[in-house]
């Protein structure tokens, strides 16, 4: 391995894939390496979970996918983020950040 | 909506693959490409980023399965995909697919057989409306064990204050001589209440059933069963409003039952007989007045809505008491005393109660036979797994999950099971035509049975089942496996594992303990059948034949016409060449019913009244059915009407009415008159042969009083038995006397005619078909348990020839080869043996009901079938170890 990475907290890959794509429509290598820089290399991704992941978002019809040329003028998959997505993105965030607060105020009382 | 969306996207991956997988493959690859490029921008070769792209983020391949195996539509690839391997290794030994599935698709078809007619007769609803709404109700009288049918009086009296019943409604059977259109025959036929028809909720298909009024005196109408108008009317549509004979008397028809209405239901212990046809039930105010008498109709009820069994059960007894205070007094001083009770039981219960027992016992005879066919399998499926090891070794060390290769033997084992489960289901309908065609007639609600909805299902559940117990444990057993483990071991002539090893142990000793219980059912049954055959009936049944002949009213209207016939058929018959003696009675052995009870013995205080059988008889009966006078003297043509009243009483009786007493010249109070005893009979068995004997009067025919003889409401008295003892061959016999009857008179219709052989022989048909079916599942349970442990001795025996091998080097003889093997499979036969024994003594006590002359734990029996058991099981032991005695220690060493 090149770096050390870490391993994604169960559940979070999906909210964070919504995320990016939340700016605009992506092609799978694209979320990957905006993860990687928005994480400043903390997550590295590999292809395996991460198509897992869109499998499961796409039949779960959080993002739909079309294919189109990309600014290399290459064929690729983009996914987009449906309306029923960027509900849940929101709720997640949300729950996220009511977890975190707690999580935090435990480890700082203790 | 997003399963749904789920469902259609798996089903697109499912069935368009290659698109799918093609659009992935696309996908993934330009993933990878753009990674590579961004390597390459850094100054890598194209091949180093490749290489190292694959290292960062997998390789095309692995994440491809991964994706694909995310969805729960890998899950069904993989079922099918080991379906059809298991399909394929089934073909691949057919030898044991075939072994298997049929072992068990016999057990399975066993079950599914007897399951049917479980369900048919026990489990089936009545095939009325609210069925659980109809009731018998039964009077108790004194002295009388016995629940005993209605009389019109107490009916009258009783449907006049009762409040728990929305209808009620009397019948009985009756037999008629039925003739215009067609030779004369003997038809059984029921007299009813109108209000029967209504209360069952069944219309006929044709005409009309009884109005409200018709069950007055003086109409005759009747309403035909289906079968009998197919039968004998051609299905003609226009028999409604034609006349027809009964006993010689003009009857309308007014209308016709649909096809399989069976009314009475077979199995109700007084009226049982399915009738062919209807007519009203009618009194007489005479009849209304037979207080204390003619309890001949059974009475059945529908409760009222939303009333249980126990308030019709108290009210009948509430009304059963006001209807004791009706009964005259002189009544109630003959009888010594009186007090009615009354007794509510469901009609469905009640039908079948008799043969409750005998089903059960049969469906779990049924049940173990399966267990151990299962056990059989098991142990085939276990070999046949650790002959695979290797195949699981190699697949679990190219990254086979336990679980998937459990699930593969399991879907293996599921495919047996469900393959076996069809073809027990052709098993199981023929079963059930045979189980019908050889039922005995006693058991009820046999026709209509078949492979119907309730069967099928169990019969799925079973096969379902029976996978769980031969499939599971091997299974779980073959996917431990260890690849480097089974590897080594596979290859050399190393001993069996030792897991494997105490499953096949545990399945012999259950085999041979399932096959010791059913062995010990089918031995009690047998001595109890021996015994049966043993009992003395009271009477020879060789050479004698008997006939009912009844005469009806019309054409024989006074009493002196009745006993002139009957006196001129016994003196033609009585002169044919091949008659010793010829007698007639009323009652039949085996069949006896009439019964009276005797209320008072002279010089003896009798606490309440005794229940006896009694007949009447005439001519050399005693003589032609073969009942000794043991004591006294016969009736003598001078016993008629007008002379002394007599009887000659059973042993029984006499033991009963007198006990330690001379009986002869003491008198006794029955039937409303003093009867002189003048002689002592030996027994007869009155209803069946494992039944006691029961008291027994006797009287002379020609002592009935004309107004009895000519009774327009009971025929019971005018259906005399002939009893004919045959010189030689008692059918030849039988042909000369319908020769003489017809001759006397060309209408009459002879019923019953058979030979009391033959009798005997139909009243032991319910114990002969229970020992048929328990000793066919015995003995297959037996052949089956020794299969297997031939089986598993065979396999452990070919195991350790190379073992053998040193030891006849290192000097041990045949006879300790021998030793070693059949020792290995005795210990096992021996504690599943016991086990067995001990099984037997707990549940052999569920089939009491169904002995005679033995114990339950019979030691004899126990005794006998472990001794039995041991027995097969030492050959099924011996025939391998013979086989392990001749191992040639050369061949054997060198086979490595």
């Amino acid at each position: 391995m090149a770096e050390k990475t870490s391993d994604l907290v169960q559940g979070t890959l999906d909210m964070l894939i919504l995320k990016t794509l939340a700016l605009e429509p992506m092609h799978g290598y694209g979320i990957a390496i905006r993860l990687e820089q928005m994480s400043k290399g903390v997550f590295r991704l590999n292809a395996g979970s991460l198509f897992v992941a869109f499998q499961r978002l796409q039949r779960a019809g959080l993002i739909t996918s079309e294919w189109k040329a990309t600014e290399n003028s290459r064929r690729a998959k983009y996914y987009v983020l449906t309306d029923q997505g960027r509900k849940r993105l929101n709720s997640e965030t949300r729950e996220w950040g009511r977890q975190v607060a707690a999580i935090a105020r435990i480890l700082e009382t203790s | 909506m997003s399963v749904l969306r789920n469902i259609s996207s798996g089903l697109r991956s499912l069935f368009r693959r290659k698109q799918v997988g093609r659009e992935l493959d696309e996908e993934l690859n330009g993933f990878l490409e753009m990674a590579a490029e961004e390597k390459m921008k850094q100054g890598m070769s194209r091949k180093d980023a490749l290489r190292a792209v694959r290292l960062e983020r997998g390789s095309l391949e692995i994440t491809k399965e991964v994706v694909r195996s995310a969805g729960w539509e890998s899950f069904v690839e993989t079922l099918w995909q080991d379906l059809r391997y298991g399909v394929r290794m089934l073909r691949t030994s057919p030898g044991f697919s075939i072994v298997a599935i049929l072992t068990l698709a016999l057990g399975i078809g066993a079950n599914a057989a007897i399951f049917s007619v479980v369900n048919g007769v026990l489990l089936r609803p009545l095939p009325f409306p609210r069925p659980d709404h109809i009731v018998l109700i039964y009077e108790c009288l004194p002295g009388f064990g016995i629940n005993s049918p209605f009389n019109a009086p107490d009916f009258r009296a009783f449907s006049e204050r009762q409040r728990a019943f929305e209808s009620l409604a009397m019948y009985s059977n009756q037999r008629y001589e039925l003739s215009g259109g067609g030779e004369p025959e003997r038809i059984e036929a029921a007299r009813t209440s109108a209000a029967l028809f209504p209360l069952l909720g069944i219309e006929p298909i044709l005409g009309r059933t009884f109005a409200s009024d018709e069950d007055q005196p003086g109409h005759s109408v009747l309403v035909l069963s289906y079968g009998l108008w197919q039968r004998r009317y051609g299905a003609d549509p226009n028999i409604l409003g034609r006349t027809i004979l009964l006993d010689r008397q003009p009857f309308t028809v007014i209308g016709i039952m649909p096809r399989g209405f069976q009314f009475p239901i077979r199995g109700e212990r007084w009226n049982g007989a399915p009738a062919e046809l209807w007519v009203p039930l009618s009194f007489t105010s005479p009849e209304f007045q037979a207080w204390g008498m003619e309890y001949n109709h059974t009475l059945l009820g529908r409760l009222k809505r939303g009333v249980t069994l126990a308030q019709a059960q108290r009210d009948a007894a509430r009304v059963i008491a006001e209807v004791e205070e009706l009964y005259p007094a002189q009544v109630v001083a003959y009888f010594r005393g009186l007090h009615l009770d009354a007794k509510v039981l469901p009609y469905g219960r009640e039908i079948v109660g008799s043969v409750r027992t005998s089903l059960l016992v049969l469906l779990v005879a049924a049940g173990l036979v399966l267990l151990i066919a299962c056990a059989n399998v098991a142990n085939l499926v276990l070999a046949r797994a650790c002959g695979r090891q290797k195949e699981m070794a190699i697949r679990a060390a190219l990254g086979a999950a336990r679980s998937r290769l459990l699930q593969q033997m399991l879907l293996e084992s599921l495919l047996l099971g469900i393959i076996a489960g069809t073809v027990g289901l052709f098993i199981g309908h023929t079963g059930t035509r045979l189980l019908i065609s050889l039922s005995p007639a006693e058991i009820p609600r046999m026709q209509g049975i078949g492979m119907d909805g309730p069967v099928l299902i169990f019969t799925l559940g079973l096969s379902l089942l029976t996978v769980v117990f031969f499939g599971l444990r091997p299974a779980i057993e073959a996917s431990r496996t260890h690849p480097n483990q089974a590897l080594k071991e596979t290859g050399r002539g190393t001993t069996q594992g030792r897991a494997r090893r105490s499953v096949q142990s545990i399945l012999i000793v259950s085999q041979t303990a399932l096959a010791v219980i059913l062995l010990t059912g089918a031995g009690l049954l047998l001595r109890s059948f021996a015994k049966l055959l043993e009992t003395d009936p009271g009477f020879h049944p060789q050479r004698a034949l008997a006939m009912s002949i009844p005469v009806p009213l019309r054409a024989y209207s006074h009493a002196h016409d009745i006993r002139d016939f009957y006196q001129e058929l016994l003196r033609r018959t009585a002169a044919l060449p091949g008659v010793t003696s010829v007698g007639a009675s009323t009652d039949l052995p085996l069949r006896a019913r009439e019964h009276d009870g005797v209320v008072q013995v002279e010089g003896r205080e009798l606490s309440s009244p005794i229940e006896t059988a009694h007949s009447w008889i005439l001519g050399d009966y005693f003589a032609a059915m073969g009942i000794t006078l043991k004591r006294g003297r016969m009736f003598r043509p001078e016993d008629r009407l007008g002379a002394p009243e007599v009887v000659i009483i059973s042993e029984t009786a006499a033991r009963t009415y007198l006990p330690g007493e001379d009986p002869l010249g003491r008198r006794l109070l029955f039937g409303g008159t003093w009867h002189t005893i003048i002689g002592v009979a030996s027994d007869v068995k009155d209803s069946a042969i494992e039944k006691p004997a029961d008291p027994h009067n006797y009287t002379p025919y020609l002592a009935m009083s004309d107004g009895a003889l000519a009774d327009p409401t009971f025929d019971g008295l005018r259906t005399l038995h002939l009893a004919v003892r045959a010189r030689s061959d008692p059918a030849s016999v039988l042909s000369e006397v319908r020769r003489e009857i017809a001759s006397l008179d060309p209408q009459l219709a002879v019923a019953d005619a058979k030979t009391m052989d033959a009798e005997i022989q139909e009243s032991l048909a319910p114990q002969r078909f229970n020992l048929f079916l328990i000793g066919l599942f015995a003995i297959l349970a037996v052949f089956l348990a020794s299969v297997g442990v031939y089986g598993v001795l065979s396999q452990s025996v070919a195991q350790r020839t190379h073992e053998f091998g040193v030891r006849i080097v290192l000097g041990a003889r045949a006879q300790d080869v021998v030793r070693i093997t059949v020792r290995e499979g005795m210990k096992l036969a021996f504690l599943g043996a016991a086990i067995g024994f001990l099984g037997a003594f707990s549940l052999t006590r569920l089939m009491a009901s169904l002995l005679y002359g033995v114990s339950a734990q019979d030691p004899i029996t126990f005794i006998g079938v472990v001794i039995t058991m041991c027995g097969v099981a030492f050959l099924a032991c011996y025939v391998p170890a013979r086989r392990a005695m001749r191992v040639d220690p050369m061949v054997a060493l060198r086979y490595e």
